[in-house]
């Protein structure tokens, strides 16, 4: 099976009491040492006009109770201000990506996740981790 | 100015090797002021299965635990550093569910500080810990 590994490292050295955490995982199916084995790649898009809940997870594509993975992230530049909206299921909001700023989540297979552009001429990309339908 | 960094790598899920990395300066929303308060990274262990524990909590009207919100770029991050292959973290932003952390896995998500960030173990003995990383008024 696949070997899949996440390192996320975050470094928060200038306030008081901070400094580096690195951690490491091995990207497994639910409740087991068996890897993950389907990737979706990254996909790149472009999106010329303002647009709201374009789908980047649809839940009824995979099976429940899944180990999946996403990752998406604000390609857009010279902007500081053109955001990715990420929302959960009907309009719950989770929060703003802006340029640079990427996430990367759990998705068990329930919920359907959608980003909207706050602007024109936006870039963003995205990949799917998961177990199948 | 605190940075993020993912590195994500496969030598055989797909036909090439997948070799993606990308660092993110943590920034309040729409400039390039950084974040401006941190929590430090809590370690809790919740001696039994738990319900809608409480990560991060969207109230303004609270001056001690609230968050600004909406035109925000806060992140949260969070840990399942329990042991063994079953026992997972499930993460929900209201009451809807994101999905599930398994032992060793960690999630990094912005944040808008209009809904709690809560999350369920689903077994006893589990150890989790997080951070959220925000700016002190909204943009």
């Amino acid at each position: 099976m696949p070997t899949t590994t996440a390192t996320f490292t975050l470094n928060t050295s200038e306030f008081s009491g901070g400094g580096t955490i690195s951690k490491t995982t091995t990207l497994r199916k639910a409740g087991s040492e068996t890897g993950i084995d389907q990737f979706t790649g990254v996909s790149r898009v472009y999106q010329a006009t303002i647009a709201a809940d374009i789908s980047v997870v649809a839940a009824s594509a995979y099976a429940d109770a899944q180990a999946g993975k996403v990752y998406i992230k604000n390609t857009t530049k010279d902007s500081t201000t053109a955001y990715l909206l990420v929302e959960m299921a009907s309009d719950v909001i989770l929060g703003r990506l802006y340029p640079g700023d990427w996430l990367f989540i759990p998705t068990d297979g329930t919920t359907d996740i959608k980003v909207s552009t706050s602007a024109a001429n936006m870039y963003y990309e995205f990949g799917v981790f998961h177990e199948g339908a | 100015m605190a940075t993020a960094y993912i590195s994500l790598t496969s030598g055989d899920l797909t036909g090439d090797p997948l070799n993606l990395s990308s660092t993110a300066t943590l920034t309040k929303a729409a400039n390039t002021t950084p974040l401006d308060q941190f929590t430090g990274v809590t370690t809790v262990y919740y001696p039994t299965a738990t319900t809608a524990a409480c990560i991060a909590l969207a109230d303004t009207g609270s001056t001690v635990l609230g968050y600004a919100d909406t035109t925000v770029a806060h992140k949260v991050y969070i840990k399942n550093a329990s042991t063994g292959f079953s026992d997972y973290v499930n993460v929900e932003i209201a009451t809807t569910t994101v999905g599930r952390l398994y032992p060793g896995d960690w999630c990094f998500f912005p944040w808008d500080g209009t809904n709690n960030v809560d999350i369920d173990t689903s077994a006893a003995a589990m150890t989790v810990e997080y951070a959220v990383l925000s700016q002190s008024v909204a943009t």
